[in-house]
């Protein structure tokens, strides 16, 4: 199996998907064939292939990552129709309405689809970044396990938990996270990233410090807050300006994140013939 | 009746992150406390915020406070929020103590230590104030307890709950996502003496199924030992004034441009302030509101607004940087209404004269005024009768935030006659670009409908009727009937060691 890193957030819009394309991007210019993936999408807008649609953000991804969009890279989406049921679509066709009920009964079926989608990518990419969903703590939504850890621990990949720090409570909701995890999943976590901060980061150091004690985990970087306008994935005028903001992310990342780290655990979940290797020019720094 | 010597029972409700709603389940408190028959008052004891209130005797404190006071029946006073921050400029924060402006943060005190000491006193005069005066008090903390790397500067969240003596609410956030886990972490990283103040959590804006909430309630507790007190639903009602920019950055569109919607754009100034302004705008099913800079935007909008600032100068320098200068006064010119309140009134003037006399800056040139810059801030509730010709009549109240004074230059027709006789505002020749300093003047139904209507007839639409008056008071009990509902109120009675029928000898 190639290797494969997944992103996971402390809460809905923690910036996932943004890193998740800063990496395609970055992985793209270190020479990797690196392709997004999001087992199972809720709500997100779709961008129409010739296939069936993909979720806006992989899409944005792989573009970011230079490789063409097929509908692999989300298997699954669901649309919130009411309180209890979705529109199901399966690799960008149409299933039509499903009661959550339902959908859950039949989470094993789906998920053979999402990894048989997932084996596809890796034997045509090198590497696969893969978005979670929402939290992967959300004790009232079942739904959300599929793309998080139910996922995770399947394949064992190494995750990199985001969180939000402009909304306060950062620290709490990373402690929280952990805390609510069970063990198994809880080692699946590699290292924290902290996300949309402004202020002064001397100050915050003496918290991430106390942070990285209390959940033993280390926090690999502080992304700063960038003021970014939605992207329109579909619009090819807009393609220049999505560029202009691919190469952003990635150049913001690379300063502020432990590149390096990030190396090692794709190493780690690559066996010995795909594994990416030192010294074969393939490096970030 | 309430022994003067005895003090009000306390109450406090912190949150995990900022905008988790705890201003609103506050107010409910209050609301619920007020109507089951006790004098209940509202107390935030710091607060950064950028929307203001003005209290009758011509004090700032939050807008929340303020309408928490309003939700407990009570007239706000500047006690309820002894100490306001308001960002001024970059690297400068005003320091507002009882109402009053105090100075410049990290001027007003030599040390750190120092500032806090005196933050802490003058919270704790307030509060005892407060305390002697009412039943119940309803603390209202500020962010997350749980920012590990602040602790030892806290004044609004532990520290005033210990100064209260107050059992403390944690509200968490259910849609924005990771709301148990926020909940558990927050207690997790509390030292211990703070997490002896934790009462419970309440679980807020929570929308979708709820069969499995009894489930994850317990998983909670069972890993806290905290009880959950109630799941709140996302409620409408719950909608009170936003207090600072992150929520206009997080902004969701209610209502987008076309289908028969009118497009306003507000300016979205670096240091825009009271954009409490233009909630009742939002309101209105035909106006899609959006804070933005967008050149493109600006250009295809049915009115631009330039909304309150606390710093007017700077503020006009970033329009010139980013050209929107150009944009707005060339629409102008050919017809585009634009509408300044506070600080966006002084940019739409001829000149802005800083108070050191030296700099002057040319404004948009779009009304006859200038506006000369003064120290002094000025504060105050102000009513008047309205002179701009589409609302021709109509009385409004309001209130006025300002440093500084805007003169009209010779003949210049004014917006507002206000009650002691001055003029306030301005109106151009034509009609379509006006400003004044009273901030909450499309509060009045009358007078923001009769505005939409002008920019309806300029798309050749029919007018609509005003709407019915939003019942303010009806609002409260909407929102203290949803939470009363939503939570163990019996519980919470317990905490403050009262009944939900109150006795004569209590507290």
């Amino acid at each position: 199996m190639s290797a494969v890193i997944m992103i996971q957030g402390t809460s809905a819009a923690a910036g996932k998907t943004i890193f998740a394309a800063a990496l395609c991007r970055l992985l793209a210019e270190a020479g990797w064939r690196a392709a997004p993936f999001c087992a199972q999408t809720i709500g997100a807008d779709a961008v129409n292939l010739p296939q069936g649609s993909l979720s806006r953000s992989q899409y944005l991804q792989a573009e970011a990552a230079g490789v063409t969009p097929v509908v692999e890279m989300n298997p699954l989406h669901l649309q919130p129709l009411t309180e209890n049921s979705f529109r199901l679509t399966e690799r960008g066709v149409d299933k039509g309405e499903i009661s959550r009920q339902d959908y859950l009964a039949a989470a094993d079926t789906a998920f053979d689809l999402v990894l048989e989608s997932l084996q596809t990518l890796l034997s045509r990419y090198e590497l696969v970044v893969i978005e979670g969903a929402a939290a992967p703590v959300e004790l009232h939504r079942p739904e959300l396990a599929l793309p998080n850890m139910r996922l995770a621990q399947a394949i064992k990949a190494p995750v990199l938990l985001i969180s939000d720090i402009d909304r306060g409570g950062m620290f709490a909701y990373v402690a929280g996270t952990l805390a609510l995890l069970p063990e198994a999943q809880r080692r699946l976590i590699q290292a924290v990233v902290v996300n949309r901060f402004r202020g002064f980061r001397e100050k915050l150091q003496p918290g991430l410090e106390l942070l990285e004690e209390s959940i033993n985990k280390p926090v690999i970087g502080v992304i700063p807050y960038l003021n970014l306008q939605p992207l329109q994935a579909a619009d090819p005028a807009q393609r220049e300006k999505r560029e202009q903001v691919y190469r952003l992310l990635a150049e913001t990342v690379r300063q502020n994140v432990d590149l390096a780290f990030i190396q090692r655990l794709l190493r780690q979940a690559g066996d010995s013939q795909d594994t990416p290797k030192e010294g074969d020019g393939k490096s970030w720094s | 009746m309430l022994k003067k010597e005895k003090k009000a029972r306390t109450i406090m409700v912190q949150g995990t992150a900022s905008h988790v709603g705890k201003s609103a389940i506050a107010a409910a408190l209050c609301r619920i406390f007020a109507r089951d028959g006790y004098r209940v008052a509202p107390f935030k004891s710091w607060n950064m915020a950028l929307n203001s209130y003005v209290t009758k005797d011509g004090g700032e404190i939050g807008r929340g406070q303020g309408e928490q006071a309003e939700a407990a029946g009570i007239e706000a006073t500047v006690d309820m929020n002894p100490i306001l921050i308001k960002p001024a400029a970059p690297g400068q924060v005003q320091v507002i103590v009882r109402g009053q402006v105090y100075g410049t943060l990290g001027r007003t005190h030599g040390t750190e230590q120092e500032y806090r000491r005196f933050c802490l006193q003058v919270i704790a005069e307030s509060l005892n104030k407060l305390r002697q005066e009412y039943d119940i008090i309803v603390l209202e903390g500020a962010g997350s307890p749980a920012e590990i790397n602040l602790r030892a500067q806290d004044v609004a969240n532990m520290e005033a709950a210990a100064l209260a003596e107050a059992p403390v609410l944690l509200v968490s956030d259910v849609n924005r996502g990771g709301a148990w886990a926020a909940a558990v972490g927050t207690v997790l990283l509390l030292p211990e003496a703070d997490r002896q103040r934790v009462a419970g959590f309440i679980m807020n804006k929570f929308r979708g199924d709820d069969s499995l909430l009894a489930a994850a309630a317990a998983a909670v507790e069972k890993q806290t030992g905290l009880p959950v007190f109630g799941v709140v639903p996302f409620l409408e009602e719950a909608r009170l004034p936003e207090e600072d920019g992150v929520a206009l950055d997080n902004l969701p569109r209610s209502r987008t441009a076309g289908d028969g919607c009118l497009q306003i754009c507000v300016l979205r100034l670096p240091h825009i302030a009271n954009f409490t302004d233009f909630d009742a705008l939002q309101a209105e099913e035909d106006a899609a509101i959006s804070f933005t800079t967008e050149a493109e935007e600006l250009a295809g909008a049915d009115a631009v607004i330039i909304p309150g600032t606390k710093n007017s100068l700077l503020d006009l320098e970033f329009l010139r940087r980013l050209e929107l200068d150009k944009v707005i006064m060339q629409r102008a010119r050919q017809g585009l209404p634009v509408v300044g309140i506070g600080g966006g009134y002084q940019m739409l003037g001829e000149k802005l004269c800083a108070a050191e006399g030296s700099q002057v800056e040319p404004g948009l040139a779009l009304l006859p005024v200038t506006t000369t810059f003064s120290a002094q801030q000025t504060a105050g509730r102000a009513s008047a009768e309205v002179l701009l010709p589409f609302a021709q009549g109509l009385r409004v109240e309001g209130y006025v935030i300002q440093q500084g004074e805007t003169k009209g230059q010779g003949h210049c027709q004014a917006a507002l006659r206000l009650d002691d006789g001055s003029e306030d505002g301005a109106v151009s020749a034509s009609g379509q670009v006006w400003g004044t300093s009273l901030h909450g003047i499309f509060d009045l139904p009358g007078l923001r409908r009769a505005w939409l209507n002008t920019l309806r007839e300029r798309r050749g639409w029919q007018p609509l009727g005003a709407r019915a008056v939003e019942d303010r008071a009806q609002r409260f009990d909407a929102l203290a009937d949803a939470v009363e509902k939503a939570i163990d109120l019996p519980a919470l009675y317990r905490l403050l060691g009262l009944t939900k029928e109150r006795e004569e000898h209590q507290p």
